[in-house]
């Protein structure tokens, strides 16, 4: 075969449009080598890596950004629901284009957060952006995922570069701990992964996602009960690879690196894990489930799969919230606490994508049934995107709150902050509205994305009693969780400061204040002014559900 | 040639190469001169070309090694063998560890040439994938992030040169009697039946699958061009995604092995 002949076939999938449609990660990939380029050339004396990251991240985003507004105009016009990459390898649709947009928007808050607060210093920067941007190449790919592998490479290699960024404060013993634990865990994860991704390749004789019903409905020639072999091999293969997930996701029984990796890793850390590996895995937990509604179109005998998934996954999605929370109780250290409550809401977020699983894969009785369900789905991944969004600004606001006390401060021990309320009154405010959205009180942005997911699982609870249940527990967490954000709050505002304590002062007109100032409006704002997120959400949720 | 002089002749290449190897051997002071050194390599060339006078003689006995056909298939042959001896004996008797990896790179690279040789492309790419890249690539990384001051005496010095020397000929003296006794008792001369042409490992794996495995593969397009294509064409973006996992990886490591304990004051809290 010739070159021209190969270059013809690369092609033959009508997808000359890919790398037009991949040019996010393209330009992040420019930058990297951008980055390593200025660290071997120019070190210490060239444009600075900071800079070049923000750039390449800002151009990116401008381009995601683009694409975005760009698939909502074609979105109109035609509804297409997806645009295979890459030999069907990648898919772009408004999922892809979001996770997108969400991640460089992080990227970007993360630079100029760790810009502001002097970590890492000028020598570890390049190093640094390079382990970031790969990560967030990874979650960017894992959420635009079509195919098995690149599942199981996504999550590689979003968990590589973050077992270095962890272990990134070398010389502390306990940074280099919990780089260990995570990294040991996580390969064993992703091992487990891989386990359960090559029984699925056993069993289906294909690794894509959208070929799974195919495939499944011949290998199961229509007995899809519980009893027979395939099912329960299918079942325990899409059991292992939720290990993997499970684990960027920090959902139990796999949440046992995130306080150990929180409290070791610097608070600029512990936020990229907290939020973009949050946001890549449950991207991929709703593409599974997206990929699950087709199979069950084709092979509707595997009913009783889909609806075992379902249920699993809220039962697990409970256990984690109320873990999380009960666990952060006694924390004193801030990260750690913050490592809890993190651990506690990716069960919400879980807990969305289980009532998309429990819905989507309920039985169709009718034409009208069908309808009803379609909307309930699309209700579900809108609930979980919208959460995603609050999360994230309210994480942020937290973790950076934390940031800037640490700076002054030198400690993230609870006890030390006491009385940081009265010499920087706008911090303190800005952290109470923070762990009140992440409480989930109203008006703040929290308290609707809560209701958003507790809604779906309503919904679903119509096809499964046990979601009801699970929203009771969820909706009972709320309650928890208020208890020990109240305690963080009582420490910061009405103990008095210790007798050798340093002053925290921060004005929110300046550096670090700025910056948590600006990541709080939008916790607020989101709460006050839902509609242009949820109606922009509720777009990307409806073209996902054919 | 008999077979009981093909035992002789390859005892003596096996106690003259294991002497040679003796005498290169890394030791305290007295590796420091040069004569020993240069009497060892000596010494190993010597048993080298015992070994290939042995087999160059075309006899029945000694089919471990082809020596048919054309001149640039037996060059490429000499050569890459050569090259993959002189790489383990550098391999095992060089004083930094560093070097010796690169070394052991250089005697899979070789190997793997000779598969290439023997019409096995597959098993060639395995070997440099498996071995040259991730072996070697991580005894690297074990090297460095093990010993960032230089390496430890025990990893430079041999301790009991005159026993590692006895064992290793001793181990490849069995191997080499057993080949030599099988190629001896066997015709395995039977696949040089179906022609001029050498016969390959394809060839042979071909005869054995044929009668267990259904034949999917094209026979027109070879495992390793179909597998190349899979991987190419189907699975591209896998692969482009794994080497930029892999730099990421490699920036990982070298943050991780870099010492730098002024940056624990700053951050000490």
């Amino acid at each position: 075969m010739g070159l021209v002949e190969a270059i013809g076939e690369l092609f033959r999938d009508g997808v000359q449009a890919s790398p037009a449609r991949f040019a996010c990660e393209l330009i992040l990939i420019a930058t990297l080598a951008a980055l390593l380029i200025d660290r071997l050339l120019f070190r210490g004396s060239g444009v600075g890596a900071r800079r070049l990251a923000a750039v390449g991240t800002a151009i990116a985003l401008g381009v995601g950004a683009w694409q975005l507004a760009g698939w909502l105009v074609d979105h109109e016009s035609s509804p297409t629901r997806s645009v295979p990459l890459f030999s069907g390898l990648l898919v772009f649709d408004g999922l892809t284009a979001f996770i997108r947009v969400y991640l460089l928007l992080f990227t970007l808050l993360m630079i100029s957060l760790t810009s502001l607060s002097g970590i890492p210093d000028r020598d570890d920067a390049p190093d640094f952006y390079l382990l970031l941007l790969g990560s967030m190449l990874g979650l960017m790919v894992l959420a635009a995922a079509n195919h098995w592998m690149i599942v199981f490479l996504g999550v590689e290699m979003a968990s590589v570069p973050s077992y270095v960024l962890v272990g990134f404060l070398k010389g502390r013993r306990i940074s280099s701990e919990a780089a260990l634990k995570y990294m040991v865990y996580g390969a064993g994860a992703s091992g487990v992964m891989l386990y359960g991704i090559s029984l699925l390749l056993g069993l289906l004789g294909t690794g894509s996602l959208s070929e799974m019903g195919p495939s499944l409905l011949g290998a199961l020639g229509g007995d899809g009960s519980l009893a027979t072999p395939i099912t329960r091999t299918l079942i325990l293969a899409l059991a292992l690879v939720f290990c993997g997930i499970g684990y960027k996701l920090s959902a139990v029984p796999f949440q046992f690196w995130c306080p150990d990796a929180f409290q070791g890793a610097s608070a600029e850390v512990a936020l990229a894990l907290s939020i973009a590996s949050k946001a890549g895995a449950t991207a991929a937990l709703i593409r599974i489930g997206l990929a699950m509604i087709d199979v069950l179109r084709i092979a509707p005998s595997a009913q009783e799969v889909g609806t075992t998934l379902g249920v699993g996954l809220a039962v697990l999605a409970a256990i984690t919230t109320t873990f999380g929370n009960l666990s952060a109780f006694p924390q004193t250290n801030m990260k750690r606490l913050l490592a809890y409550s993190t651990i506690a809401q990716a069960g919400y977020l879980l807990m969305g994508v289980a009532a998309l699983f429990v819905i989507g894969l309920a039985p169709t009785a009718s034409a009208a049934e069908a309808a009803r369900q379609a909307t309930g789905s699309a209700e579900a991944i809108e609930a979980v995107l919208f959460y995603l969004c609050v999360y994230c600004f309210m994480n942020l606001g937290a973790f950076s709150v934390v940031v800037a006390v640490r700076n002054q401060l030198f400690s993230e021990e609870l006890p030390q902050w006491a009385g940081v309320a009265r010499t920087a009154p706008g911090l303190a405010i800005c952290l109470a509205l923070c762990l009140f959205s992440l409480t989930g009180l109203p008006p703040l942005g929290g308290f609707v994305a809560k209701l958003k997911v507790l809604g779906s699982l309503y919904n679903a609870g119509q096809y499964h009693p046990v979601l009801w249940g699970v929203m009771v527990v969820g909706a009972l967490n709320t309650v928890i969780s208020l208890v020990y954000y109240l305690r963080v709050l009582q420490t910061i505002f009405f103990h008095p400061a210790p007798a050798d304590a340093v002053s925290v002062r921060q004005p929110l007109g300046l550096g670090l204040g700025r910056f948590v100032a600006l990541v709080t409006v939008p916790v607020v704002l989101l709460g006050l002014i839902v509609d242009p997120l949820a109606g922009l959400l509720h777009d990307i949720a409806r073209s996902l559900i054919r | 040639m008999e077979l009981s002089s093909v035992f002789v002749r390859a005892v003596a290449s096996l106690i003259w190469g294991s002497l040679g190897l003796y005498l290169m051997l890394p030791r305290g002071q007295a590796s420091g001169k040069l004569g020993s050194r240069i009497v060892g390599g000596l010494l190993l060339i010597v048993s080298m070309i015992l070994l290939a006078t042995m087999s160059a003689s075309g006899d029945a006995g000694v089919r471990f090694i082809y020596a048919y056909g054309d001149l640039g298939w037996n060059a490429s042959y000499w050569f890459l063998a050569g090259l993959s001896l002189v790489s383990a004996v550098l391999m095992v008797t060089s004083r930094n560890p560093v070097y010796s990896a690169l070394w052991f790179a250089m005697v899979l690279m070789s190997n793997s040439g000779l598969y290439l040789l023997m019409d096995a492309s597959f098993l060639a790419a395995a070997t440099v994938i498996v071995y040259a890249g991730a072996v070697v690539v991580t005894f690297l990384f074990v090297v460095m992030l093990a010993q960032p001051n230089g390496a430890a005496a025990y990893d430079r010095l041999t301790r009991e040169p005159f026993l590692a020397a006895c064992v290793g000929g001793l181990v490849i003296g069995v191997v080499l009697l057993t080949t030599l006794t099988f190629s001896a008792g066997t015709e395995i001369e039977a696949a040089a039946g179906t022609g001029s042409r050498r016969p390959s490992v394809a060839d042979v794996a071909r005869v054995a699958s044929a009668t267990t495995l259904p034949t999917k593969i094209d026979p027109a397009r070879g495992h390793v061009e179909g597998l190349g294509r899979s991987l190419f064409l189907e699975h591209y973006m896998s692969v482009e995604v794994v080497g930029v996992l892999l730099l990421a990886a490699v920036v990982g490591a070298l943050l991780i092995a870099t010492h730098r304990v002024e940056r624990t004051a700053k951050n000490a809290t």
